[in-house]
């Protein structure tokens, strides 16, 4: 049962690494490194990005015994998730007979399975290999000796703002300035400021790393091996490194750096190291080297057969959640009569986001006149944003959109800015020697009283609480402009008449709204979320607008909606937008569940008193969206009444002390393009991503093909990171996020010593059930796999089985499943 | 009524126990709720008592718990301005914690063993404030000591989290000692002081100065040097910042980190009169202030940053005590205590906080100005290598402690050793037996006493019970050196000691094969608390005694001793964290490799 296989960092074209300079062994081990950039763009990707062209079966056990984490969830707990009647017998039968059609050796294979114990992670390739061999012979253990150093120095360079006296950086980037710091110095720098180091440093980063490499590792084919080690003993700031190193403009204050360097000073100090306490360093002798089992030095994968066991065990819990769903897209839609197509009174967009999913059902139920849309919360408004305050812009689209065009808040009076208190608490200034002593004896007792206050009614509001990019009181939008030439930096402000139409349009056609099913009041909802005291306070926000508030996307889409020349210009392209016809925006705070409506249009007294309904409409629909939030908190009364629910999920926002003020993502499965009709009266837990697709306006998948490029990286994207975290919440995830320290304002770290800490906290993952993400769309077979192979970075996750993908015929209703390379029938297993 | 005074100890201490007796067992809302109400509770004490001072009522209560002889070991309480100063501040913080935590620990799985500990802490801060002699504040300080070690090492998952908690227990353990030694040796002047009536003491008795207070305030303030990171401690106070966020606030934000400056309040009267100390606290104060205000500098993690400025401005309040400014002091103190365990409670909102200002240009952080500007190139970039060096604290605190240690501990591996160590054991036993006498060489075994108990220390050995062995075996034969050179009446004098030690060492053995985790760690909790002397343990009253006899006699026993005291506590505190610990990778060796 046990397989081998070379790890794919040593397929072509690294066959020959003889041959290959520093640099590209660094590039090369970049690759394998977590694609988490400065902690205010957390964006979700996949955490196993890099292996992504693997099958995900493949990738989970090679990446398990590169970071040395789990591959699955540990056996016994499939197992207990089997006791319990999570995943039942039908299920598991039902995967065994999809691994092996023999029903012998089948039933052995079960046998095996319900009994089989669970075996502990594997060590990492930073732990077992050619530099672990200084602690296990010498008893020198290096992370020990070199990592606090290195960190400090390294958030001493990133600092974005804690630090009072930052580094006495060189334009020239890290090595430059530790090298210049270590020479000028008259105090010694820890090892970094022995005469060989010195030496070394003299010799440039490449140069070092080569003359260290000789030294130590010798036969250059191990020095990739090596350099991987060091680079995977500290994954957090490596990863850092490389994403500034790749996207400079990440960071406010600018910090040129490389991996390369970093890698360099760490070897540097590392061989100081060796050299006193050891005298002459020895190289590490072939025995070592020979332990490895692969010739290229690095450690092959192997599979064995609790990897199997748990992959079975795995695809049978996907397989009951299948079932269920299955099922109820079924009974819904045997039940349901045709829907009568009406106008409706008012139509809602919303983000496809799954926090969403129960709102629209609950506004919904309120009235059969208003019909809620998905759609990919940037209203395919792709922009930069600036707040009127911000000195810089910030990206409001998915991650994989690079926009071209600007988006400017403007206030009509500087009066209006909002005043931000300045909070002594939080501001280094409070930490110096004399303002520290002014500080404490004055603001104390103030600190003491709002602490006093905040424990027994939690009402902070900012500073506390995030409020980046997020729209001001009585702000306007520069979203118009008349030519393409006018520039601001690097982008066009606003957006010309015909870019303008060409949104609108693209987002009636992605969502499948006719013209003439457009309702006469149309609301676009973008969503945010305020908490405070929370570091993670951007992965809270809209997936599809790079972690920021979809609500300038929202307001900008409305106001070129309800402009008379886009519609004069649409109506010749065959879409007509009756003048009546009113857009309004509004943003949804998910963790509040409060809404703010931005109206940048003239009301007439009929579409006023619609506003209003709605309005209300609105109102009722928190309270029940709130309450249906509540049960999931394990703290509160699933029994308290609406009203209170939404209470309570005010008061966890603006409490100081409260970890989870949502779940987020949490328990995130499915996500369904399709007709509103199709998944109308069902209620998904919250855990589906709708997307509205109207597949009879879409023979040839073309629409469906723009609609997947988008959702199935950002929705992909975030199941994938929750996937993982919760897999294995010390490795793929930040741990608890009790303890955690603010680092340089550019991540977090356990206490003062840690490495940076990437993927999400227990907090935010400890009721997610890890399932990859099933996307089934409402189509004929062969035009959803159509659409599918129109852009081949899309299908790699489908292909791979990153995510699954079903298609639901429309014609007759039938299952199919993407499975080797097409489209076949799938009968889900028939629960008891 | 006086007797009012026992319950902010006994409250806390009680739902500590509760808690801690209810183990696993016990829901997240049974337990923190008896945790809301021992802070409730003890706020209503802490609310009457005040009344009751302010009304005028003078409470003062002393209880005997331990004779022998003519020595009496007392419980003495006393409630003054200062005392209740520190209760409300204790009251206050530990509600505040408890509300917190009880919300933010949510779901956490040793959230009882949290509460159980937060509640240890408040009890001994509470005598801390309360106490009324050396023995009482002892007490409570040994408590915090304790307390503060077990949240640290918190999450055990990690190896991290230990290993600081470790480090932090060992210089706790070091200056720990002046505290127990100024109590012995207070204890053995047969002097009886009570802070409330010191100044009165020292005025009638003219020959207090002379008769040892000299060697008890260098002592005191050793002690409080400690508690209160000041120099050159200070590098502990960050890397103490691995537990949940609310008790690094409560411990190193605002009551552990000030409970040094309270012990000098306390014994000013006892220091100030001699007259180059106040130079040395001012002096400690204005190098720990200069130190960690510039190392604060260039901290850029958060709570690294908030440790070194509230250790400079403890250092602050050093000085003014030192200039005789008491009562700013503790005006000082309660205003820092109050500011910075705000600060760290609401830490994790900086990234947003500091994001946004940034976003909108009013933080200035791309011009990289700072007042460190004007100094010459070369000299600044010194001063920036130092300050990220913290000063070489560290270092220099390994230097003169640890390293000698680990030095003598190496030569102590050597087969050398064992022969040595078995001949000068086997010839003092053949001698005494066959000669009725002392052996002429009583030194020889406290070297062999303290060469084991450094061994203890600095090795790996085969497995934990020998660690523990080796430890009371040097315990053992310190005391025997030290009473009376080994006479078999000292042998008679020092039983309840040498019980205590064989018993706890014996219960060592099943308590390691106990099979439920959580019992089994109690178990061996309080076997190496009895055994590393916490007070009002047999050992401890043991160590009260071997004191009696050596003061005065032979200042190289005593010297052996108190050194074998401090080793022994960090072996056996090493020992326990092994214990505990499911990463079995992590050696003996990776812990102390962190206090090297």
């Amino acid at each position: 049962m046990i397989q081998t296989g070379a790890h794919p960092l040593f397929q072509s074209p690294f066959q020959e690494p003889k041959e290959i300079e520093v640099e590209h062994l660094v590039e090369a081990l970049s690759h394998w490194l977590p694609a988490q950039g400065p902690i205010k763009n957390f964006v979700h990707h996949n955490t196993l990005h890099a292996y992504q062209n693997l099958p995900f079966s493949e990738a989970v056990k090679v990446a398990s015994q590169t970071y040395g984490a789990r591959a699955y969830l540990p056996i016994d707990r499939y197992q207990t998730l089997y006791r319990t009647g999570r995943i039942k017998t039908s299920d598991l039968d039902w995967t065994l007979s999809r691994f092996e059609p023999s029903p012998e050796k089948r039933s052995i294979l079960k046998a095996k399975m319900l009994t089989s114990e669970s075996s502990p992670s594997p060590p990492s390739l930073a732990e077992n290999g050619l530099r672990s061999h200084w602690l296990k012979k010498y008893g020198i253990d290096l992370n020990l000796r070199v990592h606090p150093l290195l960190f400090r120095l390294l958030s001493q360079y990133f600092d974005q703002g804690i630090a009072v006296w930052r580094i006495p950086h060189s334009s020239e980037g890290f090595f430059a300035t530790i090298y210049d710091l270590v020479a000028e110095s008259a105090v010694p720098l820890g090892v970094l400021s022995q005469p060989t180091a010195l030496n070394l440093f003299e010799l440039g980063p490449v140069r070092s790393i080569e003359a260290v490499l000789n030294e130590i590792v010798g036969d250059r084919t191990y020095w990739l091996r090596y350099l991987c080690e060091l680079a995977l003993s500290h994954p957090g700031w490596s990863g850092v490194v490389r994403q500034v190193e790749l996207s400079p403009a990440d960071l406010v204050v600018k910090r040129p750096i490389r991996l390369l360097e970093l890698l360099a000073v760490e070897l540097i100090a590392e061989y100081c190291v060796l050299e006193s306490e050891l005298g002459k360093v020895p190289l590490i002798t072939e025995p070592v080297k020979s332990e490895l089992t692969s010739p290229t030095g690095f450690q092959a994968w192997t599979s064995t057969e609790d990897l199997l066991f748990q992959q079975i065990w795995h695809e049978a819990f996907e397989a009951g959640y299948l079932s269920d769903l299955f099922l109820e897209l079924r009974k819904a839609s045997d039940q349901r009569p045709q829907p009568a197509r009406d106008t409706p009174r008012f139509q809602v967009l919303f983000c496809i986001d799954d926090r969403e999913c129960s709102l629209r059902r609950h506004l919904e139920s309120m009235d059969p006149g208003i019909e809620t849309v998905g759609v990919a919360g940037y209203f395919a408004v792709d922009c930069v944003f600036q707040g009127a305050e911000d000195t810089t812009p910030s990206k409001h689209c998915p991650v994989h959109i690079h926009p071209k065009h600007l988006i400017k808040e403007t206030l009509p009076e500087k009066s209006l800015l909002r005043l931000k208190k300045k909070e002594p608490a939080l501001h280094p200034d409070s930490n110096t020697m004399i303002r520290g002593w002014l500080i404490s004896q004055s603001y104390g007792f103030t600190a003491a009283m709002k602490l006093f206050i905040s424990m027994f009614k939690p009402s902070l509001k900012p500073p506390f609480a995030s409020s980046l990019s997020k729209l001001q009181e009585g702000s306007n939008l520069v979203v118009f402009n008349q030519t393409d030439q006018n520039k601001d930096g690097d982008y066009q402000l606003g957006y010309t008449t015909e870019e303008m139409a060409d949104r609108v349009q693209a987002l009636f056609k992605s969502s499948g709204i006719r013209s003439e099913n457009l309702s006469a009041f149309v609301v676009l909802v973008g969503h945010g979320a305020s908490s405070v005291n929370n570091p993670y306070f951007s992965a809270y926000e809209c997936g599809a607008c790079s972690g920021k508030s979809g609500s300038a996307n929202a307001r900008a889409f409305a106001m070129m909606a309800n402009d008379q020349s886009v519609r004069d210009l649409l109506k010749l392209r065959g879409y007509v937008i009756p003048n009546t016809t009113v857009f309004i925006s509004a943003l949804h705070d998910t963790t509040r569940d409060e809404l703010r409506y931005f109206v940048d249009v003239e009301l007439t007294p009929e579409s006023k008193s619609r506003f209003e309904e709605l309005k209300n409409y609105f109102g009722q629909a928190l309270e029940l969206n709130a309450h249906e939030r509540i049960r999931k908190f394990e703290s509160l009364d699933p029994k308290m009444s609406p009203e209170k629910a939404l209470n309570a999920v005010r008061l966890r926002s603006v409490a100081l002390f409260e970890p989870r003020p949502e779940l987020n993502h949490a328990t995130n499965s499915v996500c369904i393009v399709a007709r509103r009709a199709m998944t109308k009266m069902l209620n998904f837990n919250r855990r589906a991503f709708l997307h509205s697709y109207d597949p009879t306006a879409d023979p040839t998948g073309e629409i469906l093909g723009s609609i997947l490029n988008a959702v199935i990286p950002v929705c992909g994207g975030i199941n994938l990171e929750y996937f993982f975290s919760a897999i294995d919440p010390s490795v793929y995830g930040s741990g608890s996020k009790l303890s955690h320290n603010i680092v340089g304002l550019v991540g977090v770290a356990n206490g003062v010593e840690g490495d940076l800490l990437t993927g999400l906290p227990t907090q935010m993952t400890e009721l997610h059930e890890p399932l990859r993400l099933s996307f089934v769309v409402e189509q004929e077979p062969e035009v959803a796999l159509q659409a599918l192979t129109l852009n081949i970075h899309t299908f790699e996750w489908v292909k791979n089985q990153w995510v699954r993908y079903f298609a639901i015929s429309p014609s007759t209703g039938e299952i199919f499943e993407f499975r080797d390379q097409q489209m076949i029938q799938f009968q889900p297993p028939k629960g008891q | 009524m006086d007797l009012l005074l026992l319950l902010p100890f006994l409250i806390p201490a009680a739902g500590s126990l509760f808690v801690r007796t209810l183990g696993q067992s016990a829901t997240e809302k049974t337990v923190s709720k008896i945790s809301l109400l021992s802070a409730s509770l003890h706020g209503i004490t802490t609310a009457t008592l005040f009344s009751a001072l302010v009304f005028g009522s003078r409470l003062s209560a002393r209880i005997p718990i331990f004779a022998w002889g003519d020595d009496i070991f007392r419980i003495s309480l006393n409630l003054d301005y200062a005392g209740i100063l520190l209760l409300v501040l204790i009251s206050f913080f530990f509600g505040i914690v408890v509300r917190f935590s009880r919300t933010y620990l949510h779901r956490e799985k040793r959230i009882a063993h949290y509460f159980s500990v937060l509640q240890v802490f408040a009890s001994g801060m509470s005598l801390v404030a309360l106490a009324d002699n050396l023995e009482t504040f002892f007490i409570g300080w040994e408590m915090v000591g304790i307390a503060s070690f077990l949240l640290i090492a918190f999450y055990r998952d990690r190896a991290n989290p230990i290993r600081q908690a470790v480090k932090v227990f060992s210089i706790y353990r070091l200056c720990d000692v002046g505290l127990l030694i100024s109590v012995l040796i207070e204890h053995n002047l047969g002097s009886d002081f009570k802070f409330s009536t010191l100044r009165t003491l020292i005025d009638s008795q003219q020959n207090f100065v002379v008769t040892g207070s000299h060697v008890i305030a260098l002592l005191l303030i050793l002690a409080s040097v400690g508690k209160s990171a000041q120099f050159p401690f200070t590098f502990w106070l960050p890397r103490a910042m691995e537990g949940p966020t609310p008790s690094s606030a409560i411990f190193y934000g605002a009551l552990s980190v000030h409970a040094g400056v309270f012990l000098l309040f306390r014994t000013s009267v006892i220091w100030s009169q001699i007259p180059a100390l106040p130079w040395i606290v001012g002096a400690i104060g204005i190098v720990t202030a200069v130190l960690a205000t510039g190392i604060a500098r260039v901290q850029s993690t958060i709570k690294g940053q908030i440790a070194y400025a509230s250790a400079t401005q403890v250092g602050l309040m050093f000085v003014e005590l030192a200039l005789g400014w008491d009562y700013l002091a503790l005006f000082h103190m309660t205003a820092n205590a109050l500011f910075r365990c705000y600060q760290l409670l609401v830490s994790p909102s900086a990234a947003a906080y500091l994001l946004e200002l940034q976003a909108k240009g009013k933080f200035s952080t791309v011009s990289g100005f700072s007042s460190e500007s004007w100094l010459p190139d070369r000299l600044r970039k010194s001063l920036f290598v130092f300050s990220i060096r913290e000063g070489f604290l560290e270092e220099l605190v390994s230097a003169i402690f640890f390293r000698p240690l680990i030095l003598c501990g190496g030569w102590t591996r050597k087969p050398l050793f064992l022969w040595f160590s078995s001949l000068g054991l086997l010839g003092t036993l053949c001698w005494t037996m066959l000669f009725r006498v002392s052996p002429p060489f009583p030194w020889l075994i406290s070297l062999i006493g303290l060469g084991i108990s450094l061994r203890a220390f600095s090795a790996p050995v085969p497995n934990l019970t020998m660690s523990v062995l080796m430890a009371s075996g040097s315990n053992f034969l310190l005391a025997l050196a030290a009473v009376d050179h080994l006479s078999f009446q000292g042998l008679h004098e020092l039983m309840p000691f040498l019980i205590g030690v064989l018993l706890l060492t014996l219960a060592f053995i099943p308590a390691t094969r106990i099979a439920t985790a959580d019992r089994r760690e109690t178990a061996i909790f309080f076997i190496i608390l009895g055994l590393i002397g916490f007070p009002i343990t047999p050992v401890f009253f043991g160590e009260d005694l071997v004191m009696d006899f050596v003061f005065h006699k032979d200042s190289f026993a005593l010297a052996a001793f108190v050194m074998g005291f401090i080793i022994n506590g960090i072996a056996l505190i090493t020992v326990y964290a092994n214990c505990v610990m499911p990463n079995k990778e992590m050696s003996h060796e990776g812990i102390l490799e962190r206090i090297r």
